[in-house]
């Protein structure tokens, strides 16, 4: 089997706040090969901006802790003297289209001015520059001349798409995708789904498409990772995700999903995510999970121990791992 | 299961503001200095008259006082030079008193160490008994033996008054230049012009007068005449004042007034000052910002213009026209003053107010049925009041400041021991060009240090007022 | 509403402002104050009339003369004759047509020929030497600092720069004008050391009166052009230390706050290098606040605490001849004290008119509507 274009391994990100230690990455271990497209899955407060944050190395003042490895085209990127990573991988290998792009453009600054920063910094020529920015901004279907506009003459989608530009003219190896469209209306949704499928193909792009919505992501991954608390609890290709979620935490997101054409009760996950600062005991979904709560055996081991990974047949290419006690 | 409700203004539960307040840095400093304030003025207000304002403007209380003195520890640092203020009453002296017919005598012995270089400007002495000056003025006789054996008398000199000064009299005059002239052959080193009662501590070698350090012991006889036994001169209406060169702990002013008394009274009348101004602008503020952000419409522009309007206007210069023109006190400028200073304040609380009104869950709250009173009370005060403290602690410095240059200019009222007065009295009676440090740096290092404490209190409290910088 | 529209009706109620103050001020000096006024008149005149009893070379009836015209003249002058409102629009139109007439003291300020609009322009120089030219040095040198601080969150450098502005903003810039003089140059010239400061003054007394009527003759001299310097040292350090971090506390702030500016994240996520960042997406945005505060903060030097300082210092600026006018005349000089008030407030209308054009430019989002 060819290496994984990245491999991250045991990751922690902790964060200090007046109330403790937020643990909001706690051991998140994973794998993206090459073309493929990685939807992260969770909630609120699972963790999955987070990691979009460790894998670009741009965090808040108040973090305490960082550490595990995350290898890139196997070199290792998380201990990189912070110069050298900004020269090489941020933004050349790895490149992040943030949550709420709204606000992530700089309000004084032309369109065009801020796309051509990074390709600047690289030497290539003012022209060169604004020509691939015209050529990007094509691509994501706004008009060439957005380039000597500002920002707030923008609607919240074609800023959308702006950032969406930048991140293909860097050509990087991956682009995490952050929420791309929670902020935006369904039609605009569809449009930058095909959009970011559309490039796919045309550049070859990896993608980690980070969301809440497990639906939104079927449409474009090629595997799927829950994740819940800070850890992930299920990863699989999309395929065995979708027809086998086997996690209790998957299976209850897979439930509470309306189907258009067949009928289906609605269930919800009872409860409420977790603190991070004090994480219940060993598996960290079993307070609101229905089998620990009908089943006796499952008590003394949920509450006490983490589950080990366990692995489940499935039909794509990837192993289908589960982080549960009820496959062990 | 249903949380219990939490109590919480401006985002966070009363217990998470207290750990959030103390456990900055600043938070834990601005505490402390805060209560060094609030204990220093209690206690000025708890040991000093409450009439200290006449007390203050009374010249005749610090009379006895050297004018223009030094605190006494200077002594510690530079050594023994200024000899300090002694009082000598009846815990210090010996005294006896016996009658013959209608006069009653009055013997008074005690000692006074001298090792300064420089001697005390003056002896007063202090009878306090007014029946003796009904007829005839009692006598006195003083013998003071010198540390080197040799004896000065001086007298007799008549008490005419309460206090009585011996230096300027003609009788020591007249005694001490003879006494200099017996003995140093330089009885014209003493002039008339000033106090003699230096001279006494002197001795002369080589045609200087040099201080004469010892123990020096004083005799001192009362004749008091007409009296009898009911109205006798008891120990305790009788006192000697050797006034010094050093005073006190904060050293004196032109007047002998006690700095140190000065500038403690200046604790609560400054803070009150301060408050009252701050006070009354987070008021108006409140007030016109609440109204014009909640009623909207023309009422906003109106007030909105008038708010305006304030910001722009030249306070200071105002203050000092009106105050000079008016005659104002202390207090008419602090109102003036808070008249002109409410505009930032109002605006601040005005773009709050619109914030909470524009906000969506008062829109559901208005479809829901709310009145306008109920939203008032449950969503705006909440949230405006806790930030009013806030506001009153960053308007108090301004206040102080403003105000103790008025005070410095010399106007609003000089009376009132504030330390903008204290000040303005150094400034007019030169002690820049004389290099009286003592009454020209504690008054202004005071007036800092208050203003710096509500500064610090302000700085701490704005990670509770400004989610954005909490949690680091 | 449109640009031209929004900033004409700036214009219009920054003139209504400056109508107002005016109003105010000539009311005050003529209006509800004309009882003081009259009994400051009769004192004045009366230790007038003293004085020349005392050289004795007047008799009792001669006295009187003088001393009811005195009375009248002064009374004339200050307008007490007229009723108030007729009084005080009469003073405002002298005051908007630039007819500032002429100082009833003009001793006071050693002007030759009293003229107020003289006066006036013989301390302008001064006060831009020190407060104007006092005030931006500390904005720049503080906002330099203050970025600093702010890019050094939470580090010992950041704290003392907090601690330290704290603590100028509390103490009153006249007082430790006056603690610099008693250490810089009484104590220096006490200890006889060889560099000692002035005891105040704008220039020693042989360029003095070449300062108040030519001030750029000054200039061609080096001597006084040092002279000038040595002057100018105490002051300017006392204006320094206190503004320096107010100045650095508030480009703090600002900075911190556009720091947590998502732009400002994804600038760093893009892999520009720091330097661009703070100059590009922290600095750019911030250029709007931190020149408007700037702008502002100049006209309003006249009107605050320099007013004292340059009394501390014996400075001939515009503050010293305001502290002169009101206090230390024997009645307020009504006409400087309103041609100056007059003056200031018409300065720092246009100045805030400028500002206000200059965010426009600065900032995008403003440009239309």
């Amino acid at each position: 089997m060819s290496m994984a274009l990245l491999e991250v391994r045991n990751t922690r990100l902790y964060y200090a706040t007046t109330k403790g230690v937020v643990k909001a990455l706690d051991g998140v271990s994973f794998e993206l090969n090459e073309g493929e497209t990685l939807a992260v899955v969770g909630e609120t407060g699972s963790g999955k901006s987070t990691l979009a944050k460790l894998l670009v190395r741009v965090w808040e003042r108040n973090v305490t802790l960082v550490d595990g490895e995350v290898h890139l085209e196997g070199r290792e990127v998380l201990h990189m003297p912070e110069e050298e990573f900004r020269r090489e991988i941020r933004w050349r290998k790895i490149a992040v289209v943030p949550q709420s792009s709204m606000n992530a453009l700089n309000p004084v600054i032309k369109i065009g001015d801020q796309m051509i920063e990074p390709l600047l910094l690289q030497g290539t020529s003012k022209e060169e520059a604004l020509k691939m920015a015209m050529d990007a901004l094509e691509a994501v279907g706004l008009p060439r001349d957005t380039v000597n506009r500002y920002p707030h003459q923008l609607s919240g989608g074609m800023k959308q798409r702006v950032i969406i530009a930048m991140s293909i003219m860097a050509h990087p190896r991956i682009v995490i995708l952050d929420e791309p469209t929670s902020a935006l209306d369904v039609i605009t949704q569809a449009n930058i789904m095909n959009l970011l499928k559309k490039l796919k193909w045309e550049f070859k792009l990896s993608y980690i498409f980070i969301t809440h919505d497990l639906a939104l992501a079927s449409e474009l991954a090629d595997a799927v990772a829950i994740m819940y608390a800070g850890k992930i609890v299920e990863i699989g290709g999309a395929e065995d995700i979708y027809q086998n979620p086997s996690h209790p935490y998957t299976q209850g997101l897979v439930s509470s999903v309306p189907t258009l054409r067949t009928d289906k009760t609605l269930s919800f996950i009872p409860g409420e995510v977790p603190s991070l600062i004090t994480p219940p005991p060993g598996c960290r979904f079993h307070p609101r999970c229905p089998f620990y709560r009908d089943r006796d055996y499952l008590k003394g081991l949920c509450d006490a121990k983490e589950p080990p990974n366990a692995e489940i047949e499935g039909k794509s290419l990837r192993r289908h791992l589960v982080y549960c006690w009820l496959y062990k | 299961m249903a949380r219990r409700r939490e109590f919480r203004i401006l985002g966070m539960t009363p217990g998470e503001i207290v750990k959030g307040f103390f456990s900055s840095d600043v938070g834990k400093v601005a505490t402390a200095f805060f209560l060094v304030m609030v204990v220093i003025s209690i206690y000025a207000l708890v040991t000093l008259p409450p009439n200290f304002g006449k007390v203050w403007n009374n010249p005749d209380y610090w009379r006895l006082n050297p004018p223009y003195a030094l605190p006494s520890w200077v002594n510690a640092f530079i050594g023994n030079v200024y000899a300090p203020q002694v009082i000598i009453n009846n815990h210090n002296y010996v005294f006896s008193s016996s009658y013959s017919g209608d006069t009653e005598y009055i013997t008074v012995y005690f000692t006074v160490d001298y090792h300064y270089k420089k001697p005390w400007n003056e002896i007063y002495v202090i009878l306090n008994n007014p029946v003796v000056y009904t007829s005839q003025p009692p006598i006195m006789e003083i013998t003071i033996t010198r540390p080197d054996n040799s004896k000065i008398t001086i007298g007799p000199l008549p008490l005419r008054s309460k206090v009585v000064s011996i230096g300027t009299t003609t009788q020591a005059v007249s005694q001490l230049s003879q006494f200099y002239q017996e003995y140093y052959q330089a009885g014209n080193l003493i002039t008339g012009t000033s106090s003699v009662t230096p001279y006494i501590f002197y001795n002369v070698t080589n045609g200087k007068a040099m201080p004469l350090i010892g123990t020096y012991k004083f005799q001192i006889t009362i004749y008091v005449f007409s009296s009898n036994t009911s109205s006798a001169v008891t120990s305790n209406e009788l006192e000697f004042v050797f006034q010094g060169n050093a005073y006190g702990l904060m050293g004196t002013d032109f007047e002998g007034r006690d700095l140190w008394l000065g500038l403690l009274a200046g604790f609560p009348i400054d803070l009150a000052v301060g408050l009252l101004s701050a006070i009354i602008v987070v008021v108006i503020s409140v007030f016109v910002g609440i109204i014009s952000a909640f009623f909207g419409g023309v009422t906003d522009e109106f007030l909105t213009r008038i708010t305006d309007f304030v910001i722009l206007l030249p306070a200071f210069p105002l203050l000092i026209v009106f105050s000079v023109l008016f005659g104002w006190s202390i207090w008419d400028a602090v109102i003036f003053l808070a008249l002109v200073s409410w505009g930032a304040s109002a605006r601040i609380i005005r773009v709050m107010v619109m914030q909470i009104r524009t906000a969506q869950y008062i829109e559901s709250a208005i479809i829901a049925g709310a009145s306008r009173w109920w939203i008032l009370r449950n969503h705006v005060l909440p949230q405006v009041i806790p930030y009013t403290l806030y506001l009153l602690v960053t308007n108090v410095p301004a206040a102080i400041l403003t105000l103790s240059a008025i005070n410095f200019l010399g106007l609003a009222g000089s009376e009132l021991p504030t330390w903008g007065n204290i000040l303005y009295y150094a400034e007019e009676f030169g002690a820049l060009t004389s290099g009286y440090w003592w009454w020209v740096i504690p008054p202004g290092l005071l007036i800092a240090f208050v203003a710096v404490v509500f500064i610090i209190t302000a700085i701490a409290l704005e990670p509770v007022i400004n989610p954005r910088l909490r949690y680091g | 509403m449109s640009l031209s529209k929004t900033l004409t009706l700036r214009m219009a109620n920054l003139l209504i402002l400056l109508l107002v103050v005016l109003f105010m001020v000539s009311y005050a000096l003529s209006g509800p104050a004309s009882k003081i006024l009259m009994q400051e008149v009769q004192q004045e005149a009366r230790a007038i009339v003293i004085n020349m009893m005392r050289s004795g070379h007047v008799n009792a009836t001669q006295v009187q003369v003088i001393y009811n015209n005195i009375v009248n003249q002064l009374s004339k002058a200050y307008g007490l004759d007229q009723p108030p409102l007729i009084r005080t629009f009469y003073i405002m139109y002298n005051m908007l047509i630039f007819n500032w007439g002429y100082s009833y003291f003009p001793q006071e300020y050693g002007i030759a020929g009293g003229k107020v609009v003289d006066i006036i322009m013989s301390a302008f120089p001064g006060t831009i030497l020190l407060d104007t030219f006092g005030i931006l040095l500390s904005a720049f040198i503080g906002i330099e600092i203050g970025l600093k601080s702010a890019l050094r969150y939470g580090s010992q450098f950041d704290r003392t720069i907090m601690y330290y502005a704290a603590l100028s903003n509390g103490i009153p810039q006249w007082w430790l004008g006056i603690v610099m003089l008693l250490v810089f140059s009484f104590y220096l010239s006490v200890i006889r050391s060889p560099i000692q400061f002035p005891t105040g003054g704008i220039l020693s007394p042989n360029y003095y009166a070449m300062w108040l009527v030519n001030p750029i003759k000054v200039f061609t001299i080096p001597q006084a052009i040092v002279d000038l310097l040595w002057h100018l040292t105490l002051p300017l350090i006392t204006v320094l230390v206190i503004n320096i971090g107010g100045w650095a506390y508030f480009a703090r702030t600002v900075v911190l706050n556009i720091s947590q500016e998502d732009f400002v994240t994804f600038a760093k996520i893009k892999g520009l290098p720091e330097n661009q960042v703070v100059n590009r997406y922290i600095l750019r945005p911030a250029a709007p606040t931190i020149l408007t505060s700037i702008f502002i903060t100049l006209p309003f030097i006249i009107f605050g605490g320099f007013l004292v300082t340059e009394m501390v210092f014996r400075w001939w600026g515009l503050g010293y001849v305001y502290n002169i006018a009101i206090v230390q005349s024997p009645t307020p000089d009504m006409p400087v004290v309103v041609a100056l008030t007059y003056a200031s407030t018409l300065l720092y209308i246009i100045i805030v008119f400028l500002m206000e054009i200059l965010y426009i430019i600065l900032d995008p989002r403003l440009r239309e509507r």
